[in-house]
């Protein structure tokens, strides 16, 4: 019965920071990101919502201000209602905010959509001592008006209960007339009219309105304009030049402003005769104010800042330790048993160095980037992060970025845990292509969740004192690599001009604990699923690299005639409980006997791992790389960070499982490096450097090809990050060992 | 109590413009004052884009921090709105009474 034809077709549509988004979920209950800045919202988001067994079909379009094509966002959600004509609009407005928002109301209702109005945050709005006259407003505006609760759900139900019925009513777009004056009506009256003879572009738009875009300089409808009808456009242009040009002259103002005028005026005549009345019980209100005069102060703010970051990390690692450890010991235990229960072979080595290894290292840290997640969604959910955008954009205009920037960085990992994946999306909130594009590529230089295990691990095993300290300045390190090549890369191959800052700061919340808990754990499910699935997948497939071929006969020769000759030196009654290892073989100098042993096996295991085609790929690159102090199963781990950031330290407890044939506990990895001779912490630090600069993992490479649009910029972030990395981490080894550091 | 305000913000002026009108750029003007936007200059799309988050001529706001050239934080209509430097000395603001 019902076919996708029928199926009714509901946009969201509001400003950014109205609650929008956390209204779609708590309609369609899809489990989305919620953030509190503009422009997260950017890309579109479906749901469907059932209503009386109607399956209503949603889209959230991206927060916008306005529906003149002025930033991607309002193209987006213009492009859509104009193009896929949804039967419906749920136009949300903060009602504590009101009249800011029914600017883009004026605008829908001017385009003659059909709407509702969704008078969201009416909690909000009534600790602010706002009192709206809901059926009065309703009336003026003569579309349904709906007061909401997003947070808690109030109000949903009737509000798609209104809107199926605007949508079954079919009404055809009936465009709202606002007078804009005696400068513009004459001049728009005369436009309207000529579009309206012409039938110019009238299939898709009301006459009055495309007039109103080409007074505001609309480059999308001009240009679509001009393809249509060359010769009108022109006119139209003309027209419209006229009166920029007799504004300019006579009033020293520009139609944008006169219309933006106008439509205010139309605005507060709305909310007059107490539509809307605040008794003045304000100080709710500009209790925000107050905070941000202390957090955006030019002094204590980015100490602020500074210390929040530090608390976030502090609450990450403190909170997670013990959950780390009992994970860690399970996996541990889980391979010990593997390890007595199963027959030698290569079905061993897969389960225990392939599989359990593998989804142990990336399972082990699953508390961890819980942990930092909540973190992080806090700040988002109260509003900080805006204002660190507003803070940083001074920083970020020296480094030729845009404070929007900040969301990209910070999203990608600036406070360690993101993904550069959505991070890299992020960036399509900035407006200038060159800024963006400059944000793209040094987006992935930020600390992502994938590298946090790693660094996390290394920490444990050569700085376990200075946890969150080396983590505070790991996350320093990135950000500053991360501005001064993006100054690099605007002063020489993107040269350009920087684009104004413009950022509404939303007002402070308290979030709600479920919704932290939902951001929180939809992160760290992806994780999950991302570590169940790929990475397991390349776990595997890195095992058999390391694992295949096997050392040919003759190779493996030397090692047996080596077995022997160490065996032939023991006494032959001693000789069955030596090889067995049962009870203690009572002679002299069993014992170094013994180690003898264990050494030829371990140099027989590294061979065959060298032999391998991982081993050989990592031998062949140490030539270059032992400039930075790494050795080839350290070049191997990295070769597989390609693949992703996750399987860095997986590959490592492979290749390190399979170098060691004693018979010792299966200790976690960072346990193994730290007795490694061959470890120390300058070369932990270097391989630290290395993994936080080089190449983005394939996904992120594959998000920056689609994000520029071009395959050479793909190509160029893993090449230019990789050298990056690897001259600053020669830069580090190289300094250290002259300063006399790591022995 | 202005003095206050400006100390709040973490901002001290060198030396305060005045044009002879009694107009200023917005990234003049002390924080904690009520101002009335005279006129922007810049560009059409910059100008919109302001008008849409309701900065336009004739409407009154406040500085809630910045002024001597730094980024600044106005509210406006009932929103926060940051803007960077090169925003605010495009913005002509006179004291509102």
């Amino acid at each position: 019965m019902k076919d996708t034809g029928s199926q009714v077709l509901i946009a969201l549509a509001g400003n950014p920071n109205c609650g929008k988004t956390t209204l779609f979920n708590a309609l369609t209950g899809s489990r989305q990101h919620v953030g509190n800045y503009p422009g997260i919202t950017v890309e579109k988001k479906e749901g469907s919502y059932s209503l009386n067994g109607n399956l209503l079909r949603l889209v959230d379009l991206p927060g916008t201000y306005s529906l003149t094509a002025y930033s991607l966002e309002e193209l987006v959600a213009r492009d859509f209602l104009v193009q896929e004509r949804p039967q419906v609009v749920i136009d949300i407005v903060d009602a504590s905010n009101l009249e800011r928002n029914l600017y883009l109301t004026v605008q829908l209702l001017e385009l003659g959509i059909p709407i509702v109005v969704a008078l969201n945050m009416m909690d909000a709005a009534e600790s602010r001592g706002i009192e709206i006259d809901v059926s009065e407003l309703s009336r003026r505006l003569q579309v349904p008006v709906i007061p909401t609760v997003a947070r808690t759900g109030m109000g949903k139900v009737g509000l798609m209960e209104a809107a199926a019925g605007v949508a079954t009513a079919k009404q055809a777009w009936t465009p709202l007339h606002i007078s804009y004056g005696p400068d513009i009506d004459p001049v728009l009256d005369r436009m309207e009219r000529e579009i309206k003879d012409a039938g110019f572009l009238t299939d898709i738009l009301p006459p009055r309105w495309t007039a109103l875009k080409y007074l505001e300089d609309d480059e999308q409808v001009i240009g679509k304009g001009k393809e249509t009808d060359p010769e009108l456009s022109a006119r139209l242009e003309s027209m419209s030049a006229q009166v920029t040009d007799h504004l300019g002259k006579t009033l020293d103002t520009y139609p944008e402003a006169i219309i933006a005028d106008h439509r205010y005026g139309f605005i507060s005549a709305l909310l007059k005769d107490g539509v809307m009345r605040q008794s003045r019980k304000a100080d709710r209100l500009y209790m925000s104010d107050q905070i941000d005069r202390v957090v955006t102060n030019r002094f204590l703010g980015p100490l602020i800042m500074l210390l929040i970051l530090y608390l976030v990390y502090q609450f990450t690692f403190k909170y997670s330790e013990v959950p780390v450890e009992l994970l860690e010991s399970g996996f541990s235990a889980l391979g010990s048993y593997a390890e007595t229960t199963l027959p030698e072979g290569p079905l061993k080595s897969l389960i225990i160095s392939g599989i359990i290894d593998g989804v142990g290292g990336v399972l082990g840290f699953v508390p961890l980037i819980l942990f930092m997640f909540f973190a992080i969604a806090l700040l988002e959910d109260t509003g900080y992060l805006a204002r660190v955008a507003y803070m940083l954009d001074r920083v970020f205009r020296t480094f030729g970025l845009h404070g929007s920037s900040v969301m990209s960085f910070i999203i990608s990992g600036g406070i360690a845990g993101g993904c550069a994946v959505p991070g890299v999306m992020a960036a399509r909130t900035l407006r200038s292509s060159k800024e963006r594009l400059a944000t793209i590529l040094t987006a992935p230089f930020m600390n992502c969740g994938a590298k946090l295990p790693v660094f996390a691990m290394l920490i444990a095993a050569f700085f376990p004192a200075r946890h969150a300290q080396i983590m505070l300045l790991l996350t320093l390190l990135s950000w500053a690599a991360a501005l001064l090549l993006a100054k690099l890369i605007r002063v020489t191959i993107l040269r350009g001009p920087s684009t104004p800052f413009l950022l509404e700061l939303p007002p402070y919340r308290l979030p709600t604990f479920k919704g932290l808990l939902i951001h929180t754990w939809e992160r760290t499910w992806q994780y999950i699923k991302k570590a169940g699935t790929i990475i397991l997948a390349i776990s595997i497939l890195f095992w058999a690299l390391m694992f295949f071929p096997a050392l040919p006969e003759e190779k493996k020769h030397p090692f047996d005639a080596k077995r022997q000759a160490v065996l032939a030196q023991v006494p032959p009654e001693h000789l069955p409980a030596f090889t067995e290892g049962t009870g203690e073989p009572a002679f002299t100098g069993a014992e170094s006997l013994r180690e003898r042993l264990a050494d030829i096996d371990r140099d027989a295991s590294q061979a065959a791992l060298r032999y391998s085609y991982a081993g050989r790929m990592g031998t062949g690159l140490e030539k270059i790389t032992q400039w930075a102090g790494f050795d080839w199963r350290t070049n191997v781990a990295l070769l597989s960070g390609f693949a992703a950031k996750e399987l860095i330290i997986s590959t490592m407890g492979t290749a390190y499982s399979l170098g060691q044939t004693d018979e010792e506990e299966n200790r976690s990895l960072s346990d193994r490096l730290a007795g490694d001779p061959q470890w120390n912490p300058l070369k932990a630090f270097a391989v630290i450097v290395f993994i936080m600069l080089y190449a983005p993992c394939f996904a992120t490479v594959v998000c920056i090809i689609k994000e520029s649009g071009a395959w050479k910029w793909g190509l160029f972030s893993m090449v230019f990050n990789t050298a990056v990395a690897f001259f600053l981490s020669v830069l580090v080894f190289q300094a250290g060992h002259w300063m006399g550091l790591g022995g | 109590m202005q003095d206050k305000a400006r100390f709040k913000c973490g901002c001290r002026c060198t030396s305060m413009k005045t044009s002879n009108n009694g107009m200023l750029p917005l990234c003049e003007a002390e924080a904690g004052k009520r101002l009335k936007v005279a006129g922007i200059e810049g560009g059409r799309g910059l100008c919109a884009r302001m008008a849409a988050m309701g900065i336009y001529p004739g409407v009154e706001m406040e500085v809630l921090c910045g002024g001597c050239g730094c980024p600044c934080l106005v509210r406006v209509r009932g929103g926060t709105i940051s803007l960077g430097k090169g925003v605010s000395d495009k913005i002509l603001v006179t004291s509102a009474l």
